[in-house]
This record gives C-alpha cells, structure tokens and sequence, in this order.
C-alpha cells in the first residue's frame, strides 16, 4: 500500500469548495489545508455564517423551544407541531451515523419560530446572498428546523427520502420564497415563490380568530428552513448610546424587529454607535444588550424610503436615519422570570393565528 | 538619532506587513520564484517562513516544506502549521510521521476536517479499524460537511463497502452538483458492480466538471477497456500520461490491451 504513488493535485478554480489552493486531492480523499487564521485579500464580499451567533445576556437567558414528537421510523408518519407546522415522513427515511438504516422509534424534534422574540433568541441571521453574491435582507416569514433522533444518537436523512412540510402562511398574500440554509451556514434559495404549493383557507378571520393556510415544502437534509422576501434595496440606521452610569460592558448586541411586519437584525460591536438595516417605510423597535447584561430600548419608529446600505461606507448618497440616543441601564433581573414577563417587558409583540390546513379545513 | 530608532521600530512591523502582501500577491500571481526569492532573504521572521514552506509544500517541494515545518511547528504552536507539516508528511509517505502531526493540529483546535484527514492516514498507514473510527468521529463532529463525507465515501469504496458508498457520495451530490471527485468514485462503485454504463455516465459528468485531473481518464480507460472499446481506452491513457507524466499506472493497461488487440488481429 505504502508503495503506491500518491499523487496531489491542487484544485484550480471547479470545486470542492470556491477557494482555489485550499485542497490537495489524493487517491484516498480529500486533505484540507484552508488557512482558517490567515485573513485574505477581501476582493469578494465576506460570506458570515448565518447560524450559532452569540447572543448577549439578555437575549441569551431564553432558549428557543425543541419539541419532541415520537414516531414510527419504518412507517409513513404525519405529526402536527405545537405551532402548526405539518410534518409528513415517509417510511424508512433516516440513517444511522454510519450510514446504515435506522429502524424501530424515533423522535422528531422541531424548532419551529413564528414570531419577534423567537427570532432573538435563535441566533440566526437572514442575510441571503444571490448568485451576482449581492447581500439581499430577509423579510421573513417564518422558519423552522427538524432533527430526529433514537435515544441520544443523531440520525440523518436518507439521500433519497423528502419530508414534506406545510408551514403556517405567516404572510399571506406576499410572494414568500423558499430558502434553506446549506452546509456553509448560508441560506441558498430552494423554491421561488410560485413554484411551491400554498393553501389559502375558505374561513375568513374574525375579531377573536385569526386564520391562516399554509406554505407547503420539502425538507430534504436537516437543518434550517425559512420563508422570507429578500430585499436588495434597504435603508440604513444610526444607532449610538452613551453610558452615564459607568456599567455598559465592552461588547454591545443591537437588535432591531419589525412591528408591522416580520424582520429581525441584529448586530455585535466593541464601539458605542452602530450602522443597522431596515426595510423602508416600516414600523421598528429596537433593543440593546451588552455582555454584561445591561440594556437599553428604543420605542416604535417609522423608517423613511431613502435608500441607504448599512454594508457600504457613509456618503452623502448612503443614507442614515440617525435615532435618539440610548442610555444603557442595569436590566431588571426580575423580567426575566419567564417569557411572557420579559416579553411584556421589552413591548415584543406576539403572533397569533390559528391554522387551517387544505384536507382538513 | 535615538528618535529615528524609535521610529523605525515602531514603523518595521508595518513594513513587513506591508512586504509580505506583496508575496504573497506574487503567489497568487503565479510567481513562485520569485516569491520564493524574496521570502529566502530571511527578513519576514515566522509569518514569511509559514508562507514559504506553504509555497513549497503547494508546488510539490515537499522535502523543503518538510524542513521549515518540522522547526517552525513547535514555536507556532498552530492547529494549521501541524496540518500543513501533517499534509507534507503523508505526501512523503511518512504516515506516522503524518499521524503524529494530525494528532497534535487536533489536540490544538480539534475539527471534523482534520479528523477527516487524520482517517485517510490511517487507512495509508494500513489501519482500517482506526482510520473508520475517526472517519465516524468526523462525520459525527459534521454531519453535513462536504470533505468529511466525500472522504469516507472513498473510504467505503476502498474497503468493499459499496452500498454504503453510494448512500454517502449521493448525499453529498444531492447537495452540489459540481464535485467531480465524488462523481469518480460513484462512477468507480458501478464499475466494481460492473455496471459500465451507470459509470460512464459518472466519469463523463466528472470530466465534464473537472478536464484535468488525470485519475478520471484513468478510470474511463480501464471502463473502455473492459468494454472492449480499446482506441478509447488508449486516447484515455494517453491523457493521463500529458497530465500526470511520472504516473506508474498506465504502463501495465496499455500492454495488456495492445496484446489484446494482437489476439483480435490473429483472429
């Protein structure tokens, strides 16, 4: 074995991943040797992970829900998740690590985020870069993730096995694409609007029921799903905050939602101002966290139509809406005694609707 | 006097720096002796070291590679300096050597990738058991990551275990479409199941992809061999020989479909 002749070449410019000398492929795979500490001439823009990101104290003292469902690995199975989201799993559809077939039960667990203060503490950012690798926003609309596992093993899904999945139809009537978030932590677009199924219900919604139909796709490896409406053209927003009572950390988290509609930003920095984006013409409130865990807010304000690009430097053509100032505060610890006391708190509002599906309205 | 000292320390850094960009531009160029050149006068301390030994190590001067490595390591203390001595070392068929090395960049930073790498050594090395344990301990720390998977594909389709190959590789095509590597090895598993036309299929998409990696063309002509198409099988050889000129491979298939052919004569 030792005998044979190993013979290395560096991939040009076609693909394992797009760097070009990060690789040497042998006879027996693929050896990495990416310079992960080596910062490189940044001619393209720089691709961020979308997932894990860190979140400050107060973000971070809340957990996004998993809830667990059993069900029969071998059998088709069709569970319905606390926030509506339907799950149909065919039979025999998941691998154990190694690869083999796994049977007998299993649990699927779904993450599943419908609303604001979901989209805080997921960590999770929705910046979609097409394929010119133009950053668009996410205005979104929802976004869920499933994994399944036998006791404490992980199981993966089959290469040739789909789950199919009907999402609550969080905004109804706008053109929502389909987007996953692929195996380099950026969100790749699955179906366009238009290409996927949607159910609008016969029932009209009342004063005390909100309803709503669904946005059907399929899940075809486990990781996170979303629907959203990218945007390329935003506006920009400029945020500072002093600190009079000498407590403020060193690292602030600045987080802006939509009120009127569903978005979510959110951005770290050592500084004590800030450059956010927003969409134009929309309803915001915003939240700021440092790594002490001290906080401050900012109450509903309306963005302007003017363009501007928080990713672009200032110019007189970049706009900024410049907002009142922030002053940092110590965070009343009791808020955070559950999620509705630090919803209420921080005016994060709910979304509540009750959802009709096609075969069973 | 004292001042312009003082100002030249603070200033030296920068100038490094500054110098060191343009080798590294010069790298990316494509002028690598030059880069080598300049890099050999000494004046870039640890950083121009690692970029030398990275430039030979990438245009295959593994043993000068090997020297700067082996002293540079242990000062950096870097998971990516152990990688990269660890790459050269497997390259010089120094496979414990490369163990160690792999070892040590995962005991700094541990990562599916390294572990991945780590695994092909074992199987180089002759250690099956190992080398699928840690290929399991990389998937296991990726379960989406793309070389991890592509890596104990191969693995699979080296020890027999086709099957299973073929559920990895096609998870990982199912996801990118462009991985001609992984296109060889499934076209390699319907060729070991003698299914020729699946695995022209897969070669072809992988030459499609990638035309100049020699070990497609390699496998299309043992394909056209056994498919009793030998003008195509020798075309296929040829090319491997224009891109991998010292490759040992060819010789022995070539003879034996000329014999072949001076049987098809007699006839």
């Amino acid at each position: 074995m030792k005998k044979i002749i190993l013979f290395f070449f560096i991939i040009n410019f076609h693909i394992i991943s797009q760097s070009a000398t990060n690789f040497k492929i042998t006879e027996f795979g693929v050896f990495n040797f990416a310079e992960r500490n080596q910062l490189k001439p940044n001619i393209e823009i720089k691709k961020e992970r979308m997932d894990n990101k860190t979140l400050a104290p107060c973000f971070s003292h809340f957990k996004l829900p998993r809830n667990g469902y059993k069900f029969q690995i071998n059998e088709t199975s069709t569970i319905v998740t606390k926030k509506g989201l339907r799950v149909t799993i065919p039979p025999g559809a998941f691998l154990y690590s190694n690869f083999a077939y796994a049977s007998g039960v299993g649990t699927l667990y779904v993450y599943e985020v419908t609303e604001p203060f979901e989209y805080m503490i997921a960590g999770v950012n929705h910046i979609y870069y097409d394929k010119q690798n133009r950053i668009n926003y996410l205005e979104l609309a929802g976004m869920f993730r499933i994994e399944v596992f036998q006791d404490n093993n992980r199981l993966r899904l089959a290469n040739e096995k789909k789950i199919q999945v009907e999402f609550p139809d969080l905004a109804p009537g706008k053109k929502v694409h389909y987007f996953m978030l692929d195996d380099t932590g950026n969100w790749t677009l699955k179906n366009e609007f238009g290409t996927y199924e949607i159910f609008k219900p016969q029932k009209t919604s009342d004063a005390n029921h909100k309803y709503t139909g669904t946005r059907k796709g399929t899940v075809e490896y486990l990781t996170w799903y979303a629907f959203g409406i990218p945007h390329l053209e935003t506006t920009s927003l400029k945020v500072e905050w002093e600190d009079p009572k000498k407590i403020a950390g060193r690292n602030f988290q600045v987080v802006v939602i939509g009120i009127d509609h569903i978005s979510y930003f959110m951005k770290w920095t050592d500084r004590t101002e800030i450059i956010l984006p927003a969409f134009q013409n929309k309803t915001y409130r915003l939240y700021l966290c440092d790594d002490l865990g001290n906080y401050s807010t900012l109450d509903e304000f309306t963005t302007t139509s003017k363009v501007g690009y928080d990713y672009l430097p200032d110019s007189s053509d970049n706009f900024r809406q410049v907002l009142p100032i922030l002053k940092i505060e110590k965070f009343p610890r009791e808020n955070l005694a559950s999620t509705e006391t630090f919803k209420s708190f921080m005016k994060i509002p709910s979304v509540n609707y009750q959802v009709l599906y096609k075969d069973l309205e | 006097m004292k001042c312009i000292f003082i100002l030249f320390l603070l200033l030296s850094p920068s100038i490094i720096s500054q110098d060191i960009k343009q080798v590294r531009q010069l790298k990316e160029l494509g002028k690598i002796e030059e880069a080598i050149q300049t890099l050999n006068t000494g004046k870039f301390g640890a950083e121009g070291e690692r970029l030398l030994a990275r430039i030979y190590l990438e245009n295959e001067m593994l043993e000068e590679a090997l020297k700067i490595y082996t002293k540079l390591c242990p000062s950096l203390s870097s998971h990516d300096c152990y990688n990269e001595l660890a790459i050269t070392q497997a390259s010089l068929e120094k496979y414990p050597d490369a163990i160690q090395s792999f070892q040590k960049a995962i005991e700094l930073e541990p990562n599916a990738s390294t572990y991945s790498s780590l695994a092909q050594v074992y199987f180089m090395n002759g250690e099956i058991e190992k080398a699928e344990k840690t290929h399991l301990k990389a998937l296991e720390m990726a379960p989406m990551g793309i070389i991890p998977r592509i890596n104990y594909g191969v693995f699979l389709v080296k020890t027999k275990k086709y099957s299973r190959a073929q559920t990895v590789l096609n998870s990982v095509l199912s996801e990118n479409k462009s991985l001609y590597y992984a296109e060889l090895y499934l076209g390699i598993i319907h060729y070991m199941k003698e299914e020729y036309n699946t695995a022209l299929i897969h070669f072809n998409r992988a030459i499609e992809i990638n035309p100049d990696y020699y070990d497609l063309y390699y496998h299309r002509a043992l394909l056209y061999y056994k498919k009793g198409d030998y003008s195509n099988s020798l075309a296929d050889l040829e090319m491997v020989d224009q891109l991998f000129p010292k490759n040992k491979k060819t010789e022995a298939v070539r003879k034996v479909i000329k014999k072949n052919i001076k049987v098809q004569d007699k006839i």
